[in-house]
């Protein structure tokens, strides 16, 4: 066989999942930066939100595996930079029992997010070895029991965490814009990785496990990558959320953060990368409204204020009637469609 | 779908937009914010912003601060830390010169590093962790609590005063303030109060059943117990516990346990006291006090926690600062509250240092619960205060 350049239409189909839902994006995070500091913050969080849902999915999308323990890769990445990039005046007074290469030094924020990320990815492949051969409520289960493990270990491991307390100080660089690059790479790194060969194979796996295998398919050692990849970038969302607000806490990263990232990712639909970034972004903007809402509407001289906690109902309330009427999610598992108008503009012939 | 997912998106960030038009403060006003707990667990704790409103209405009253009438700000922090932060920057938004936050460090640290990164004073209603301040957040955060090494120095100084000897310490592991007021607690009675006759942890947050320690309890020859926990969050069903259990001696607890809002979950308790700014019951000694709570109840309804004083103390504590600074500039005002030397507030005489944001020498009210009725039993303070260990 001759290798061959991909024709424009192979080219514009290949990276049209990836294009619209970048383009939709920065479109929305334009819009945003036009509005008041309160509505970019908010976007601000939902994209923090979005590199944790994207990262996730990057595992059980393409495996078709759940996993509970997920945030205890945010803990790790929000922990493991803190302690690299937390100025030594704070870390001196705070934290005076860290061990010296991290007390007494002072990385910075960039450096400290790599490093984040590897530490995480390194527990993931430790971790994944032995708990990438389970699926099904099995791996629910066993990533749950990992999950308190890293819980427990950074609550109660008072000279390098500081215990229950906030860990303060660190360096607040994560603003409308940082979040947004950090969410397209993560897109990046998702897309690019469901449409390598690793990832079709583990893609293979999720629809047929039996079927996979008879193809030549190691399923353990594709899940282990995926695994591997996807605590790296939910680590990052950890990095983010500390340096967002300035204070890392165990709780932060705790049963919450669990469960609002995997309602996001099944009301988008598991299955696709759109899913991921389209359920985030439709759960972010319910739940924005509804404590508008609760904050009281201005109506003309008529103020009209919910009754507070009208958030959390409304958006069980909403999460429910989604999967009702469309149980696969938002997106029903599937990439968003190229348009035939496109198509048709840039003379391809439609399909 | 994907139009209509994008239509929908459009159309909430259009909207979010313009819900907040508000216009910041004017020349005749100066806008005090509360970046707060208005619902959730936490939000008997941040009761005290009443009392800042009370106080607001007393400036504007003689003619505000500095000239300028004070407008008075809330936004919701739903009793979760990183909500904290979101709210902050909506009252900042909105001009705030002054924002007060959740009455404890771990849940109001992001508020108020948010405020602090903006140049602005952030004011916990009642943190009790000396981490509030210069070393965990920054020059200008303050607290009106009073530090945990005080809180845990007056309870035991004042079992010690009862002629109890034993204490059971048992530590709520919820919160830093939980863990460090047992700590204290212990510092204080083993420098020269006596020794320990056990202790134990449970955790407010996850435990429903503290059944295991409760036995404990029950093996030890103690007469007292030392308890630590939040009434509203976990600790009032662990002493219900207690309770039912059998085992009747004393306990004494910090300002987490103080108010009248749980005491309908332990039916007919005695025996129990606690530590607080002020009694609310018809009983404080001090004028200023009881006009307070009239005031209170008048415009709130029946009062809920004693330690609502606070918030008052703050907007008192603000405005003196403001006045003698001459500006509303945080630097300039975080040095005038630096330089409070036992500063008559209606929470207790304040003292403030470059070093410590936050009282150690106030004297707490003790109250005690008595067949289910609370009382006050009278102002104490502590001989010795326990350094503070971070």
């Amino acid at each position: 066989m001759q290798a061959r350049l991909p024709s424009l239409e192979e080219a514009v189909r290949g990276v049209w999942p990836l294009l619209s839902l970048a383009v939709i994006l920065v479109v929305l995070v334009a819009l945003c930066s036009l509005g008041p500091v309160v509505l970019q913050r908010v976007a601000t969080d939902a994209l923090i939100k979005l590199v944790m849902v994207v990262g996730l999915y990057v595992f059980v999308g393409n495996s078709g595996v759940l996993s509970f323990g997920h945030a205890s890769f945010m803990m790790l990445g929000g922990y493991g930079a803190a302690w690299l990039d937390v100025p030594v005046r704070y870390k001196s007074i705070l934290m005076d029992e860290l061990p010296a290469f991290l007390g007494k030094a002072e990385f910075h924020p960039g450096l400290a997010a790599l490093a984040a990320m590897g530490w995480a990815g390194a527990f993931a492949f430790l971790i994944g070895i032995p708990l990438m051969r389970l699926s099904g409520i099995g791996a629910a289960i066993g990533t749950f029991s990992w999950l308190t493990i890293v819980f427990v270990v950074h609550a109660g491991w008072e000279e390098m965490t500081g215990g229950t307390s906030s860990f303060n100080g660190l360096p607040i660089y994560v603003d409308l814009w940082v979040a947004l690059i950090a969410a397209l790479f993560v897109m990046l790194v998702a897309y690019v990785f469901q449409t390598s060969k690793l990832g079709l194979a583990l893609r293979a796996s999720r629809e047929d496990e039996a079927a996979a295998r008879a193809i030549g398919v190691n399923v353990w050692r594709a899940r282990i990558a995926s695994f591997v990849v996807s605590a790296m970038l939910v680590a990052l969302g950890g990095v983010l959320q500390g340096h967002f607000l300035g204070t890392v806490n165990v709780t932060q990263f705790y049963i919450g953060i669990t469960f609002i990232t995997i309602a996001m990712l099944v009301i988008g639909g598991t299955g696709s990368l759109a899913g991921a970034v389209i359920g985030t972004v439709v759960v972010s903007v319910i739940a924005e409204l509804l404590r508008q809402l609760e904050n009281g509407v201005d109506i003309g001289a008529l103020t009209l204020a919910a009754p507070a906690g009208l958030r959390e109902l409304g958006l069980a309330g909403a999460m429910m009637l989604i999967l009702i009427f469309r149980p696969a999610g938002l997106t029903g598992g599937r990439e968003l469609p190229f348009p035939a108008f496109l198509g048709a503009a840039l003379g391809l012939r439609p399909r | 779908m994907l139009r209509r997912v994008g239509a929908i998106a459009l159309a909430a960030a259009v909207a979010a937009g313009g819900g907040f038009g508000q216009a910041a403060a004017d020349d005749d006003t100066v806008v005090v914010g509360a970046a707060i707990a208005l619902s959730g667990f936490v939000a008997p704790y941040d009761d005290p912003h009443k009392g800042a409103i009370l106080a607001i209405e007393d400036v504007n009253a003689q003619g505000g601060v500095l000239g300028k009438q004070i407008e008075f700000v809330t936004a919701d922090t739903k009793s979760d830390p990183a909500q904290g932060a979101n709210a902050a920057i909506e009252v900042l938004e909105q001009g705030a010169e002054l924002v007060l936050v959740t009455c404890d460090f771990d849940f109001g640290s992001p508020a108020a590093i948010t405020a602090q990164s903006r140049g602005k004073i952030a004011f916990s209603l009642c943190a009790g962790d000396p981490k509030f301040g210069v070393q965990g957040i920054g020059d200008l955060a303050f607290s009106m609590g009073i530090g945990t090494p005080a809180e845990g120095a007056i309870m035991a100084e004042w079992a010690h005063a009862q002629g109890w000897r034993k204490p059971f310490i048992f530590k709520d592991t919820q919160v830093e303030y939980t863990k460090k007021l047992a700590d204290y607690f212990q510092a204080r009675w083993e420098d020269g109060l006596g020794t320990v006759a056990g202790h134990d942890t449970f955790n407010g947050q996850t435990d429903t059943s503290a059944a295991g320690q409760i036995t404990r309890i029950k093996e030890s020859d103690a007469d007292f117990i030392a308890f630590t926990g939040a009434a509203g969050v976990g600790g009032a069903p662990i002493i219900k516990q207690i309770r039912a259990a059998g085992i009747d001696i004393p306990i004494i607890g910090g300002v987490a346990v103080d108010g009248v809002y749980w005491l309908d979950a332990v039916p007919n308790l005695s025996e129990f006291y606690n530590v607080n700014y002020s009694s609310l019951h018809g009983d404080d000694p001090i004028d200023a006090v009881q006009d307070f709570w009239a005031r209170y109840a008048e415009r709130f309804g029946p009062p809920i926690v004693g330690f609502s004083v606070t918030g008052y103390a703050i907007i008192e504590a603000w405005t003196r600062a403001v006045e003698r600074a001459g500006t509303f500039d945080a630097k300039a005002v975080a040095l005038e509250l630096e330089k409070f030397v036992k500063e008559p507030l209606l929470s207790g005489d304040t003292t403030y240092t470059p070093e410590w944001h936050i009282n150690f020498d106030t004297p707490l009210m003790v109250t005690q619960v008595q067949n289910g009725v609370r009382s006050g039993i009278g102002r104490f303070a502590a001989s010795k205060v326990p350094p503070v260990d971070f």
